[in-house]
């Protein structure tokens, strides 16, 4: 088939078939960056999938270089601030009593102003806010130990003391523990009844802390400006350091 | 020796092309641009839930005073270097401040949802949702934070915008009917929130081996009888142990296989179907509905932009036509 030029001769611009016009805003696939961007995005990259699976494997079992690595100021300011320094659990290693905060507010005059408990699924509503208060209640299993416990306790009953404007909080730490599935089933040949999840032999009481007024105001007294990092470090008693 | 060395050259000619392919190639920005209108609303419904509680949680003096986050920042603490992880309300103390703050992130993440402004509204949404979750970490975080954080990193990566957006809308509005045109940073975010998935359901399944009762089955019980998470009974499963034992082997399995099954396209929609299963279960079932929404908003970029178009597509171009009649075009 002649287009009605010589072999080889490219048609010119009148003779060239119409072309179908573009849509406004289409555009011919981009041939991508060019090579040194790429190659500066790959070591990007390699950087940050390299700090997405150190964080989780630098957990409490790993190994001394790990930790080191994952500790290194030269990789923390990268994944610090973009709040990659994260495992991922979700319920590993294995599924744990749930915790539980019990509190009482009182008055001048000894009277009970509020008390509660939480997580409450009946009081806290939606789910999520219910999950929150959980999560609350669950940062009291901490590695620590007791210290940390009677340090986050003393915060939360210093927090209800300001909040309902009392004269004391009292508050405790309570541990649901799961019950086994095996004792949840029972054994009838052995005549062993099976046990509720909700079994009162399962909750276990803690800790049990105090704050009163006084020492709310002493906290308060104690807290530096905040916006001087030093000064907050003295903040923290050498005994807070856990 | 030449033949080594040829060899080699093709090796990495060959490592260098894949990488390519696989990082480089534009794709269409309809998958990043669904998950930005999730993520932005399951952004906004997160933080509006912190509304009830606003003082109590982020205020200098509440449940987790400043006190406690220099003490888990390790600031002061001799031989440790502290944590560069910084959050503006560490440093502030007045009740409006917060507020004003506040409803400033509202209308960021909800901006964020409609695209409106969309990669500025991205930019701002991951600082934004980084600063809220680094004043309750330790404390009352959870897996939803960080997912949340994750996909808001990434969204501000690409062009999440343009689809199903009121900047789509926009654009339409002065005449731009055609095509909206590939992507390379589309891929790369849509890439990066692939592989970050595969690295947390890997080390989900791999801390799950440390512990015994994931072995034995017993997990699931143990899950199913909290009471603390418990939203619908399903203890009746503890007369069927092969059942809870099937969920918990299938559970270990299928998270620790995620990063090597979800590619192959004959695996991936089986991979993304226990994906839609599980977390079913842990969201109806353990009350945990908005971390289980978020993960499976998180496997949506798993799904091909034309599987992404068969469902979004006629339901943007019906609002399309609602707003803009004719000029939707």
């Amino acid at each position: 088939m002649s287009n009605g030029s010589k072999k080889g001769e490219r048609p010119s611009q009148e003779n060239r078939p119409p072309q179908p016009r573009r849509p406004k805003t289409a555009r011919a696939p981009a041939a991508g960056p060019s090579r040194m961007v790429r190659l500066f995005v790959s070591m990007a990259l390699l950087l940050h999938v390299g700090v997405l699976f150190l964080y989780p494997l630098a957990n409490s079992r790993t190994s001394t270089s790990v930790k080191a690595i994952a500790q290194s100021p030269y990789l923390r300011w990268y994944a610090d601030p973009l709040y990659l320094n994260q495992g991922y659990g979700f319920f590993a290693p294995d599924p744990g009593p749930g915790m539980l905060v019990e509190y009482e507010v009182f008055d001048d005059s000894g009277e009970i102003i509020t008390e509660g408990t939480f997580p409450d699924a009946e009081r806290l509503w939606p789910r999520l806010r219910y999950h929150r208060y959980k999560m609350l209640a669950d940062q009291l299993q901490h590695p620590d130990g007791e210290p940390r416990m009677t340090y986050v306790l003393e915060r939360f009953a210093r927090h209800l003391v300001r909040q309902h404007e009392g004269q004391r909080a009292s508050i405790r730490s309570i541990s649901h523990e799961l019950v086994l599935h095996g004792d949840w089933l029972g054994d009838e040949s052995l005549g062993l009844a099976g046990k509720p999840i909700d079994d009162k032999s399962l909750y276990r009481t803690l800790m049990h802390v105090q704050q009163t007024r006084a020492d709310v105001e002493r906290a308060d007294a104690k807290v530096a400006p905040l916006t001087e990092p030093a000064r907050r470090a003295e903040a923290i008693e050498p005994g807070d350091q856990l | 020796m030449k033949n080594l060395r040829s060899s080699l050259a093709e090796y990495w000619r060959d490592v260098w092309q894949a990488w390519n392919q696989f990082w480089f190639t534009p794709t269409a920005p309809c998958t990043l641009s669904a998950i930005r209108l999730f993520t932005g609303a399951m952004l906004f419904y997160t933080h509006l839930v912190w509304s009830r509680d606003l003082a109590a949680f982020f205020g200098p003096k509440g449940w987790l005073p400043i006190d406690l986050l220099n003490l888990d920042r390790r600031y002061g603490v001799e031989g440790e270097a502290p944590s560069f992880l910084w959050t503006l309300f560490q440093h502030v103390e007045s009740v409006g401040l917060l507020w004003s703050l506040h409803l400033v992130a509202l209308t960021v993440f909800f901006c964020l949802m409609i695209g409106f402004f969309s990669r500025t509204s991205a930019v701002l949404a991951a600082i934004i949702s980084i600063m809220y979750a680094a004043r309750v970490t330790p404390g009352a975080y959870f897996g939803l934070d960080k997912i949340n954080c994750m996909l808001a990193l990434y969204l501000m990566l690409g062009p999440c915008g343009a689809r199903y957006s009121i900047d789509r809308l926009w654009r339409m509005r002065r005449g731009a009917t055609g095509e909206v045109p590939k992507s390379v940073a589309a891929n790369v975010a849509i890439r990066l929130i692939q592989i970050h998935l595969c690295v947390i359901y890997l080390f989900a399944g791999l801390g799950k081996l440390e512990g015994e009762t994931w072995w034995t089955g017993e997990a699931i019980w143990l899950a199913i009888a909290s009471l603390e998470y418990q939203t619908i009974d399903v203890t009746w499963l503890g007369h069927h142990p092969w059942m809870m034992n099937l969920l918990a082997h299938t559970t270990v399995f299928w998270e620790l296989s995620y990063c090597f099954l979800i590619w192959p396209r004959l695996t991936r929609p089986w991979m993304l179907a226990i994906a839609v299963g599980m977390h079913a279960f842990i969201g109806l079932c353990m009350g945990l509905l908005t971390f289980a929404l978020v993960m499976l908003i998180a496997n949506i970029a798993f799904l091909y932009p034309q599987t992404v178009r068969k469902v979004l597509d006629p339901l943007a171009r019906r609002f399309s036509l609602l707003l803009l009649g004719d000029k939707a075009g």
